[in-house]
Formats: C-alpha cells, structure tokens, sequence
C-alpha cells in the first residue's frame, strides 16, 4: 500500500494539518499483516466553500477528540482530594438562591491568604466546613478529566436581577470505604437518570453545553474555595465567567432533585 | 423637519446563553406535555483550558 505523499489523489502537503495511523482490525486473526492505512486530515474544502485556517481544523479535532473520550464514574484527580470528595459533618443552611449564598462567602483575598495546600491529603478549612441547601438553575455543564460534572448554576431566569452564577460539582466517586460514597453515587445517577429521560442521555461533553431553559434544581452539598484558582486562570465558561465573582463551589453535591422545564 | 429613522428590533436575548459563535450544535427536545427545550453544545470551556493566546 502506498505511503508516500508523492501518489497522485494525495492533498497538497501544505494543506495537511494531522496524519492519523491506524490499522485494520481482524487481519491478523486470519493469519495476514494487518494494512496500515492514513487519515490525512486536510483544511482543504470545495470551492464554494470558505477555507478553513490549519489552526481552525487542529482545534476543531482537539474539541472533538476530547468529547470521544467516555468519562469514568470515579474521581480521577488529586488536587485536594480529601476536601472535594468529603461531606462537611455540620447541619445545612437554607439559601433563597445563588445569590444569597454567595452573599455570606468570605472574600477571595481572605482566602487567598490562607495557604490553603492542594496536594491530596488537603482537608476543609473552618470556612468550608458549611453544608447548603438551594434552588438553583443550570446553565451550563461540562465534564473535566477527573470526571467531575462541572455544573454552572444561577437564579431564576425569569425573576429578573442581575445574572449571577457559581459553580457546583457532581464529584467522580470516592473510593466505597468513605463515607460519603453512597450520597454522591446517588447524586450523579440522579444526574444521568434526569438526562436518560429528558435529553436522551445526551449528558455535557468536555466543552460546555448550555441548556434552554435552565433546568431547575434543589441542591445540597458542601463549600470549598478552589485554591489551585486562587490566581489566575478561573473556571466556567467563556460567556458567564464575566458573572461568576466566586472561585468558591459547592463541591461536592451531595444530593440533587431536577426538574424538568415545562 | 424631522426624519425617524426605521430601525429593527432584534428580541434580545436572554442572559445566560452562550455567544453565538461559540455554539456548534444545538439540540431541540419536546416533551411529552409540549415543552421545549434545547442543548446548546458549545466550545466554550473553562479558562485555563482554553489554548494558549499568542
């Protein structure tokens, strides 16, 4: 089978942006060298087509390699991990809505001074030992390679105000021997089951989706200021992080009840 | 004399939807009760997984 980029039917080598090896499955089993075949993935387009930039087509195939990959149920990450994965042992405060809560969070540069560490063994500061309890709408949701759901939720859409959101994080499962195992399995098959029946599975890939309209929950879990964001870059997306004033979350959601719009 | 000028009005959109040129897909679902409602599948992601601006 011919290689070479010299094979008339080939692309302009200038117009290649990735050259993707695979070989054919099942030759092997019936005692033949298996074929090696090229994808060569071009910006190349029909002429009445606008071309597309190398740089556009390249991110184009990172965004999709990264939705391709299936995320796990368990918490892949490390970064203080004993926090994000624990309930806080302390009764549960009742907010009106994001807002409100975010109204009684000690400030960025107070918690900015606190060192908190990151590595794994990282527990609750006393300003994180806080249990809440919500309504809230999602926006938006992304899931992150630990395999966390990184949910954006705010108020009320139709109750007017200024838009406000903060993020909420259905964590990947502890291992079974913590305690809070059983409380955030039960969240995120919550999850999943609300989006098996409504959006027919079709659960947020690594990039955000955004859902119109909002869908309505009541959420509980714990609070944890995300220091590895203490400076710098911040989470959420491009279009509400201009109204996202927290890098604290709810982190994680111990129980979620969804509602369906409509 | 004074000339209006005729302008026309886009509905504005309501806060909390992504840039439109972010959306690459968007998904519509119908309730059994007639609701609808739809995913907005985008390329937004978290700032410090943005690619790196030269």
């Amino acid at each position: 089978m011919a290689t070479s980029n010299a094979r008339p039917g080939l692309p302009n080598p200038k117009s290649i942006v990735a050259e993707i090896p695979f070989s054919a499955g099942g030759a092997e089993a019936v005692g033949e060298a298996a074929p090696v075949y090229r994808i060569l993935r071009t910006n190349e387009v029909d002429g009445y087509e606008k071309k597309p930039t190398k740089a556009a087509v390249a991110e184009a195939m990172f965004v999709e390699a990264k939705k391709k990959k299936a995320p796990g149920e368990q918490f892949g990450g490390t970064s203080r991990r004993i926090a994000k994965l624990s309930v806080a042992d302390v009764k549960f405060e009742k907010f009106a809505d994001v807002g409100a809560l975010i109204a009684t969070l000690p400030a960025h540069a107070t918690m900015q001074k606190k060192k908190i560490p990151t590595d794994a063994k990282s527990n609750r500061v006393d300003e994180e030992k806080r249990n809440v309890r919500l309504e809230a709408f999602i926006y938006a949701a992304s899931v992150e390679d630990d395999n966390d759901y990184h949910l954006i939720l705010g108020r009320d859409p139709d109750a007017g105000g200024s838009p406000v959101y903060m993020t909420m994080e259905l964590a990947g499962l502890p291992p079974a021997n913590m305690k809070s195992h059983a409380a955030l399995k039960s969240t995120r098959e919550a999850f999943k089951k609300f989006f098996a029946k409504v959006f027919n599975g079709d659960l947020p890939g690594k990039s955000y989706d955004f859902y119109d309209p909002p869908i309505r929950v009541q959420v509980e879990g714990s609070l944890f200021w995300d220091a590895s964001h203490a400076k710098g870059s911040r989470p959420g997306p491009q279009s509400l992080r201009p109204n996202m004033p927290v890098v604290w979350e709810v982190h994680p959601i111990s129980k979620m009840k969804l509602f369906p719009p409509g | 004399m004074t000339t209006k000028k005729k302008t026309t009005k886009k509905k504005p959109r309501r806060p909390g939807l992504p840039a439109e040129e972010s959306i690459v897909e968007e998904k519509v679902f119908v309730s059994p009760k007639g609701a609808t409602y739809r995913i907005l599948r985008t390329t937004e992601v978290d700032e410090y997984e943005e690619p790196k601006k030269k």
